[in-house]
């Protein structure tokens, strides 16, 4: 197995790909602490990285993690972000989620990780009129964010179609084969941090899934087999009918480009 | 977002406020739902936040048998809840309007019926799809269209509206009730099956099946026209003790409805079979023969 696949009209696009993942491993040896009140907006990959971090930290489901930052991405797309504290929406769309999703985060939790999480070291927040304020952001906060979003807050996730395109693909290549390289691992890695970027917003649950699928086999050079390279016909033709060639580079590319937007730390 | 305008208030009922309204914006009259929301110190109640967004979700299906979910709108925000607008398509005529007017006249013509009950199990079957039990189907929430397919309203809401019952007191029908609910027992989608088993009869009938005036006395009733149910039928974990039942003389169903055919009968049964886990689901349901017949005019 080639881990770059076969020289050809991929091969530029096949260096970003691999850049990506060296970057990647590069700064995952250590996970960074970001200072959030040092950050700014970052058309929304700050509180989207903010909600992943509390997310974990109260150890919430994937879904309703995915699906708070759907809902903040949302909501500022329909707001002048500089008039919010994105942290306190940020917290709030998690609480929220936890709702959407049945997958209840107390709101105590939440206003004590995101405090932590602000103020790194702090002890834990005295129950007291800061407490009490912020339970009510919170609280005003999820009626607003509601209302904005139309009380639209249920969401299509990507994440299911993936599961069943990994399905079938497990089967199409072969037990040893898909064993060989992670693909479903760094399929759903893609997807989750694709999340950091508002352009999720614009595609189709579908062809987001198709992407970040695409994009781990490039990285791992996988091919799958019985499948002709030619332009006609791409190989996720037999999941999704309606996804073209150009649209798949371009949201491959915004998946790449999400990596390029983390914070450098000193 | 739409421009409404309150034109009046027509029904007040159980489960919130209808009132009929125009959209300023091209005169199409409306009907809007009045619901209260509590506002706890937990924000927005879970269940309400999960309903209002399945029913904004499942107004995009456009199913013909369920009433089109126009917009959910915010009204007045007060201390500890949030009124909030549900607007939906209107309609002149339910069931119960139909029926009464049918029941001046000549009846319901048998073909007519069976048309009535398959928009209703198509309606029921979409909605057990997307995991909604009505929970109360009746003929005052089964709109009508002028050409007169059937729409299910007043759905998806069922917590939602626990809080506002608590407000109100008006009074439920039982007519529609499946006995586990009346047992107070776990229920889900089976009870919506037993409404339209009862929707059937009344068709038929011309008045409501089985009109019991409280919990007991709507068990009776049934029980009374269908006979005690099989010992091993009978739920074992409630206080109600199976030979303490006293039901009495039991009527015949049959005779009961005579202009009821083989096949509606057989349907019928299946739809008011007393263990919910043997009752037939609405897919089935709309499998049954009683569809497939050949038409006949009474």
């Amino acid at each position: 197995m080639s881990y770059y696949g076969s020289a050809g009209k991929y091969s530029n696009k096949m260096k970003d790909v691999i850049d990506v993942m060296e970057l990647q491993r590069e700064k995952n040896r250590k996970i960074q602490q970001l200072d959030y009140r040092k950050l700014d907006f970052a058309g929304g990959f700050t509180p989207a990285r903010f909600i992943f971090e509390c997310g974990m930290k109260l150890q919430g489901q994937p879904l309703t993690l995915a699906t708070a930052a759907i809902l903040m991405h949302r909501f500022f797309k329909e707001v002048d972000q500089s008039n919010y504290d994105c942290y306190l929406i940020a917290a709030s769309t998690l609480y929220l989620a936890g709702k959407v999703k049945d997958d209840p985060l107390k709101i105590r939790d939440i206003i004590n990780v995101a405090h932590n999480t602000l103020h790194r070291g702090n002890g834990p927040l005295e129950i007291g009129d800061e407490y009490w304020n912020m339970r009510d952001a919170i609280v005003q906060a999820e009626l607003l964010i509601m209302r904005v979003l139309k009380f639209e807050v249920s969401i299509t996730h990507p994440h299911k179609f993936m599961l069943h395109y990994l399905k079938s693909m497990e089967g199409w290549l072969g037990r040893d084969q898909w064993n060989a390289a992670p693909i479903a691992r760094t399929a759903a890695a893609f997807l989750q941090d694709f999340h950091h970027d508002p352009s999720i917003l614009d595609y189709a649950p579908q062809h987001v899934a198709i992407a970040c699928i695409s994009l781990a086999l490039q990285c791992y050079g996988v091919r799958l087999p019985l499948i002709e390279d030619n332009d006609d016909e791409a190989w996720y033709s037999v999941f999704v009918k309606d996804l073209q060639k150009d649209r798949h580079w371009e949201i491959m590319e915004k998946v790449m480009e999400v990596y390029n937007k983390e914070p450098e730390t000193s | 977002m739409m421009r409404l305008e309150l034109e009046y208030r027509y029904i007040s009922g159980a489960y919130g406020t209808v009132f009929k309204g125009k959209n300023k914006k091209n005169d199409a009259v409306v009907a809007l739902k009045r619901v209260r929301i509590p506002i706890t110190d937990d924000g927005v109640p879970l269940s309400t936040i999960r309903e209002v967004s399945l029913l904004k979700q499942i107004g995009t299906y456009r199913h013909p048998n369920i009433v089109q979910i126009l917009d959910v709108c915010h009204g007045k925000r007060l201390e500890k809840e949030l009124i909030m607008y549900i607007v939906f398509e209107h309609m002149e005529q339910d069931l119960s309007s139909y029926l009464d007017k049918c029941s001046r006249g000549a009846g319901i013509k048998s073909t007519e019926i069976r048309k009535i009950i398959h928009g209703i199990l198509s309606g029921v079957e979409f909605l057990h799809l997307h995991r909604i039990v009505h929970r109360d189907l009746k003929p005052q929430n089964i709109l009508l269209t002028e050409s007169g397919v059937v729409k299910l309203a007043d759905f998806g809401l069922a917590k939602t509206y626990d809080f506002d019952m608590k407000l109100t007191s008006v009074v439920v029908t039982l007519w529609y009730r499946a006995p586990e609910i009346l047992l107070g027992m776990p229920y889900a989608t089976p009870v919506d099956i037993w409404s339209v088993g009862c929707i059937l009869g009344e068709l038929y009938l011309l008045k409501p099946l089985f009109c019991g005036s409280s919990d007991s006395d709507q068990l009776m009733k049934i029980l009374r026209i269908l006979g005690r149910p099989k010992f091993e039928d009978w739920p074992q974990d409630i206080s109600l003790k199976y030979d303490s039942l006293d039901v009495g003389e039991v009527g015949d169903l049959r005779n009961l409805i005579p202009n009821l055919c083989e096949n509606g009968y057989d349907l019928m049964m299946k739809m008011l079979t007393f263990k919910y886990s043997k009752r037939i689901t609405a897919g089935d349901a709309l499998k049954h023969v009683y569809f497939s017949e050949e038409p006949l005019d009474t």
